[in-house]
Order: structure tokens, then sequence, then C-alpha cells
């Protein structure tokens, strides 16, 4: 992982069982990408759906947002700041998103998510995010929100 | 830049932001972008980013606090491009 991984990680205002960062592995100050595995036994699955556990697009859109949004905003904050001890408190507001679902994940799948700024300003990022499962887009789209702290 | 030219540009952006059951129609200056046109607030800066690149200048962050109705972005349009 990189250099600022741990510290994203640390500042992520989420916790189980809402938390869907693994792992970050690139940033620099125009992308970021990161990944987080689906729980066999996430609690979703027993209703979504019935006899065929698939994971929601709800979910795949909160991945997408925590690696591709959040992370990458704390990212861009810690770059930013020459306080080798940052430790404000975070907090994510998302403001839009438009994302399209291309194709299905169930149980056990590593989610990559690669996220590339299309400007950062006055506290809002937006980018253009792409999720994938190997070689198989997820989905992609654009999302946007404002990072406070 | 006249101020009508201005308006030809600026109001179809601004009306791009404007959610559905606003009346888009019959914009005034005096408008306020969140209070009267119910603008996501955190549209403002891709407006702010939009007007920019339409008009080719640069806004200030300093200067997006004082864009509250559309007759304030036109006087920070038109101040601009008196250059």
């Amino acid at each position: 992982m990189i250099d600022e991984a741990s510290k994203i990680l640390e500042l992520l205002p989420y916790e189980e069982p809402f938390l869907f960062v693994d792992e970050i592995s690139e940033l620099d100050e125009n992308h970021i990408k990161g990944s987080y595995s689906i729980k066999e036994n996430e609690y979703y699955f027993r209703g979504h759906f019935k006899g065929k556990p698939v994971v929601p697009g709800v979910i795949i859109t909160e991945i997408m947002a925590q690696i591709g949004l959040v992370s990458f905003g704390i990212g861009l904050l810690l770059k930013k700041s020459s306080d080798k001890e940052f430790n404000k408190e975070i907090l994510p507001v998302f403001s839009n998103f438009h994302v399209e679902f291309v194709n299905s994940v169930g149980p056990g799948a590593k989610i990559e998510v690669e996220s590339k700024k299309a400007f950062f300003r006055l506290g809002k990022l937006s980018c253009k995010v792409i999720c994938t499962h190997g070689d198989i887009v997820i989905a992609r789209g654009e999302m946007g929100g404002v990072i406070t702290q | 830049m006249e101020i009508e030219e201005i308006k030809s540009k600026l109001l179809p952006i601004i009306s791009n932001y404007i959610p559905d059951g606003i009346d888009k129609e019959n914009l005034t200056p005096e408008m306020d972008l969140i209070k009267d046109l119910q603008i996501n607030s955190a549209y403002i800066v891709d407006i702010v980013i939009e007007i920019e690149e339409t008009f080719d200048m640069t806004i200030d962050d300093d200067a997006v606090v004082n864009i509250n109705t559309i007759q304030e972005a036109i006087d920070i349009i038109a101040q601009a491009k008196q250059g």
C-alpha cells in the first residue's frame, strides 16, 4: 500500500458493518485505486436475491463512493496539508451520482475501484469512477461530494 | 461584454441545475440560487466552474460566497469581462 493509505483508512468515518474499503493501492493528485472484498456472509445476501446472492447496486455505489470519493478526498487533503499529524475529523457529504450497472457480483468477489478527479474545489470533489472485478466492469459513473473537516 | 450576452450564456448554465418542478422559464436577476431556485448547494461549485469555462475567466474561491443570486453572478462576470 502507498504511504498515505494507513492514514486514509484511519480517517475514514466508517466502521463495520458499513466500512467498504480494504486497501488503497494508488493515489496521486488525479486518481485513486483501491479495493474491497465482498464477504461471503453479508447480511444483504439473505434477501437479495432469494436463493441467488447478488451485491445490491446501492452497495456497489457505496463502495465506489467510499473509495472513489471519500478516500480520494481524504488523500487529497493529506497531500495538501503540511501537518504531518493530520488528525482532523472528516465529514463526507455525498451530493450527486450517476452510475450505470453493467455486470453483477456475488459473495467473495474482490471489487476494485478506480476514480479520476474532474475537480476538487472548495471542498467539492467530482470524479469519474469505475468499478471492476478482474477484467469485468461492474459499474461506472460520475460522483460528487463535499469533504468537510 | 453586454449584460444581455452574459444572461444568454449564464441562464442556461443555471437552468441545468434547477430541479424539476421549479419554473426555469421566468428567471429574474434577484432570484437566489438556493433559496428560490432550490439548487442543491453542492452544485454551486459546478456552476462556478461552468461559468469560468464558458466566459474564459477565473473566480477566486473567496468570491464564490458572494454568488447567491443570478444578479450577483452577472455582476461578477461583467466585472471580469470589463478587464
